[in-house]
C-alpha cells in the first residue's frame, strides 16, 4: 500500500516535469511557426512606417527597433499584465532579429501559457482520483484473494488453539486442495496424534506404577505392625518402627493421590449429580473444627447463600477436605480460618506463618511451602486439577496477613 | 471365630494371619479363586476377606458364587485399585459388605471384621459386648453397667476400635488413620487423638469400671484387662 502510493507519487511528479516540458517544446515549434510565416507571408510587404499600425492589430506579435544588438532566436519566459484578466500571466516568449528595408528589427511573439499552479492541480487531481480508485480496487482484490487463500490455514490454526492435550478427542483437520496447506495439516495431525498418546502412556503409566506400589506397600505394612504386636519389642524399636510405618502411610497418600490425579486424567470420573454444597460441607465441619481446635485454630463457617452445583460427588468431596487440610495444616496457633460459602463461590481464607505464595509455583505438583509439613504436595494440584475439569476457577491471593483460596463455579 | 483370607501375596496374607490370631481368630489363608470355591462348599465361615485381583481370575466370581448359594458370610474386599465410585457400587451390588484399599492397617481390618461378623450374626441387634460395656452401633449408644453414658460418635468409634483390637498396641497414628479415614490426608493430630482418648477415659471410669484403655508411654494405647 505504502509502496503503490509512493509511486504514485513519484509518477505524479514525473508527469508534471515531463509534461512541462513537452508543453514548453510544443509552443517553441508553434512560435517558430508564427515566425516563419510572419517571415513569408507579412514579412515581404511590410514596409518601416506601417509597422506601428501592424503593432497596433497584432496583440500577440510585435515589432520593435532592434536596440540590444539581438542577433539569433531566443526563447524565454516572461509575465505580462493582462488588462481582461486583471492577472499577471506567464508566457513564453520567442524574439528574432528580421530586417525589413535594410534596417534591423527584432519580431518578437509570445504564447500564453497555462500557470503552473494551475497544471498542478490538474495533475495532483487526477492522480489524487486514480490512486484512490487504483487503492480502494488493489485493497479489495487482495483481501478477497487472501481471504480465499488463507481459509484452510485459518481453519487449522482455530483447530490448534482449540486442541488440549488431555481431551480424549482430537480436532479433526479438513481436507484441502493447496498442496502445503494439506502437508501442514498433515504434520499438524500427526504431531497431535504424537502427543496425544505419548501423553495417554504417560498417565497409564503413572496410573500402574502407583497401582502396582500398593500391594507391596500393603505388605511391607502388615509386616511392620505385625512385628509391632510382638511382646519383645521395647519401646526404642517400637518407636523405630512407628515412625517406618508413618513414612509409609505417607507413601501409601502419594501414591493414592497419584492415581487419582492420573485417574483425573485420564477422565475416570465422569459420571454427575446435582450436590448442595453446604450439606456436603456442613458434613466434613465437625471432624476439621475438632482437627483444628487441636492446633489452636479459630475455624468459622459464614453461609451466605445456597450453592448448589453438578459435580461428581467424590471429587468435590475430595476439593473439600483438601481445602480444609490446606487451611488447617498450613496455619499457626492461635491463627484463624474463615469459609464463607456463597451462591456462586466458595471461598477459605487462613492465617499462615509465611507471605504471599508464589502463584505460579502453588497448584503445581509436590510444591511445599514448608518443609515441616506431613502434606504429600499434591492437594492443591488436585484441586486445580478437578477445578479444571469441571470448568471452575480456583484462585489464590494473599490479602491483609490471609491466603485466599477461592472457587468460583 | 473363623474366617476365611483369599490373598495371593503370601507375605500380607501371613501377616493378616498373624495380627488376627493373636486375638484368638482363626484365620484360613488361599491363594485362588478356585480353591477359595472348594473352601466355601464344605465348610462355614464368619467373614471372609477377599482380595479382587487373583491369578485365575476376579474375587467377583466368588462373590456371585456366595449370592447364588445364599450365603450369609459378611465380605470385605481388600483390593490395591484405589476405589472409584463405579467400582464401589459394582463391589457392593455384588453381595460385598465392605472394602479396604491397600494399603491398609491391620487394626482397621481388625474392626471391620469385628463389626461385619457382629452385624451379620445378630439380625438387627449391633451389639458388640465386652464384660460391662454395651456397645451398640446401630444407635450408636454406649451402656456400661446400667447406665447409658453421654458418649459422641468419634468416641463410639474409637472404643470399638480399641475394643476389637483388644490387647494390640495401637500406635497415636494408626489411632489418628482409623477416626480420620480418607478425610484427613496425614494431618500431624496426635494432640487430637490424646483428646479423645483423655475424653473416653474419663467417661469410663466415671461411669464406675475399671479402666481398660493402658497408655504405654512414648507408643501408643491398648486395650486390655491384664494388669502389667
Amino acid at each position: 500500500m505504502v509502496f503503490s502510493i509512493t509511486m504514485l507519487i513519484i509518477a505524479g511528479i514525473a508527469f508534471y516535469f515531463f509534461g512541462t516540458l513537452l508543453y514548453v517544446n510544443n509552443a517553441d515549434r508553434e512560435l517558430l511557426i508564427l515566425k516563419k510565416e510572419f517571415i513569408s507571408l507579412s514579412l515581404p510587404g511590410l514596409k518601416p512606417d506601417k509597422i506601428a499600425a501592424w503593432n497596433e492589430f497584432n496583440r500577440d506579435l510585435k515589432i520593435r527597433d532592434n536596440n540590444d544588438q539581438l542577433a539569433d532566436d531566443t526563447f524565454f519566459y516572461h509575465s505580462y499584465y493582462n488588462c481582461l484578466s486583471e492577472n499577471y500571466e506567464r508566457y513564453r516568449v520567442l524574439q528574432s532579429p528580421v530586417s525589413i528595408d535594410g534596417k534591423n528589427y527584432i519580431f518578437s511573439a509570445k504564447i500564453n501559457l497555462i500557470e503552473d499552479e494551475t497544471l498542478m492541480i490538474g495533475i495532483v487531481r487526477l492522480f489524487a482520483i486514480i490512486g484512490f480508485f487504483l487503492l480502494t480496487g488493489l485493497y479489495l482484490i487482495t483481501r478477497y484473494l487472501s481471504i480465499r487463500l488463507w481459509k484452510p490455514f485459518y481453519t487449522t490454526l482455530q483447530q490448534i488453539e482449540r486442541f488440549e492435550i488431555d481431551k480424549v478427542n482430537q480436532p479433526e483437520l479438513p481436507a484441502v486442495d493447496v498442496e502445503e496447506f494439506e502437508r501442514l495439516n498433515w504434520a499438524i495431525s500427526r504431531l497431535m496424534e504424537k502427543n496425544t498418546s505419548i501423553y495417554a502412556s504417560h498417565s497409564e503409566f503413572i496410573e500402574n506404577a502407583s497401582h502396582e506400589l500398593q500391594t507391596p506397600l500393603a505388605i511391607f505394612k502388615g509386616m511392620l505392625q505385625s512385628l509391632q504386636q510382638r511382646n519383645d519389642i521395647t519401646k526404642g524399636q517400637f518407636e523405630l518402627l512407628e515412625n517406618i510405618n508413618i513414612a509409609a502411610s505417607r507413601l501409601g497418600k502419594i501414591n493414592k493421590n497419584l492415581l487419582l490425579l492420573s485417574r483425573l486424567e485420564s477422565r475416570q470420573f465422569d459420571a454427575t449429580q446435582g450436590i448442595t454444597v453446604n450439606a456436603m460441607l456442613e458434613r466434613q465441619l465437625p471432624f476439621f473444627t475438632e482437627q483444628a481446635q487441636a492446633r489452636q485454630v479459630d475455624l468459622r463457617y459464614t453461609p451466605q447463600g445456597l450453592l448448589h452445583v453438578s459435580a461428581n460427588a467424590v471429587l468435590l468431596e475430595i476439593v473439600i477436605n483438601n481445602l480444609f487440610n490446606n487451611a488447617i495444616r498450613h496455619n499457626s496457633a492461635g491463627g484463624t480460618i474463615d469459609v464463607v460459602l456463597k451462591e456462586t463461590s466458595l471461598c477459605f481464607s487462613n492465617s499462615g506463618e509465611s507471605g504471599p505464595l508464589d502463584q505460579l509455583r502453588i497448584f503445581k505438583r509436590f510444591t511445599k511451602a514448608s518443609t515441616k509439613s506431613q502434606g504429600s504436595g499434591l492437594g492443591l494440584s488436585i484441586i486445580s486439577r478437578i477445578a479444571t475439569l469441571n470448568g471452575w476457577n480456583f484462585s489464590y491471593r494473599f490479602e491483609e496477613k490471609q491466603h485466599f483460596f477461592c472457587l468460583d463455579f | 471365630m473363623k474366617i476365611l483370607l483369599i490373598e495371593d501375596e503370601h507375605f500380607l496374607s501371613e501377616s493378616i494371619k498373624d495380627y488376627l490370631s493373636g486375638s484368638g481368630i482363626l484365620c484360613e489363608c488361599v491363594d485362588k479363586v478356585g480353591t477359595a470355591l472348594n473352601k466355601i462348599a464344605v465348610y462355614h465361615y464368619d467373614c471372609i476377606v477377599l482380595d479382587l485381583g487373583l491369578p485365575d481370575g476376579s474375587g467377583l466370581e466368588l462373590l456371585l458364587a456366595l449370592k447364588k448359594q445364599n450365603r450369609n458370610e459378611g465380605v470385605i474386599i481388600i483390593t490395591a485399585n484405589g476405589l472409584t465410585l463405579e467400582d464401589k457400587i459394582e463391589g457392593f451390588n455384588s453381595g460385598a459388605d465392605d472394602y479396604l484399599t491397600k494399603p491398609f492397617e491391620l487394626a482397621e481390618l481388625m474392626v471391620r471384621i469385628i463389626a461385619l461378623v457382629r452385624r451379620k450374626q445378630f439380625n438387627g441387634n449391633n451389639i458388640v459386648l465386652y464384660n460391662e460395656i454395651a456397645i451398640d452401633m446401630l444407635a450408636k449408644t454406649v451402656k456400661v453397667g446400667d447406665i447409658f453414658i453421654d458418649i459422641t460418635k468419634t468416641e463410639i468409634d474409637l472404643l470399638l476400635y480399641l475394643v476389637a483390637n483388644e490387647n494390640k498396641v495401637l500406635s497415636k497414628s494408626t489411632i489418628a488413620e482409623h477416626i480420620s479415614g480418607d478425610m484427613a490426608d496425614m494431618l500431624d493430630n496426635h494432640h487430637f487423638v490424646y483428646a479423645h482418648i483423655k475424653n473416653l477415659k474419663k467417661k469410663l471410669v466415671d461411669a464406675g469400671y475399671d479402666d481398660y484403655i493402658k497408655t504405654l508411654y512414648g507408643m501408643g494405647y491398648k486395650w486390655t484387662m491384664k494388669n502389667e
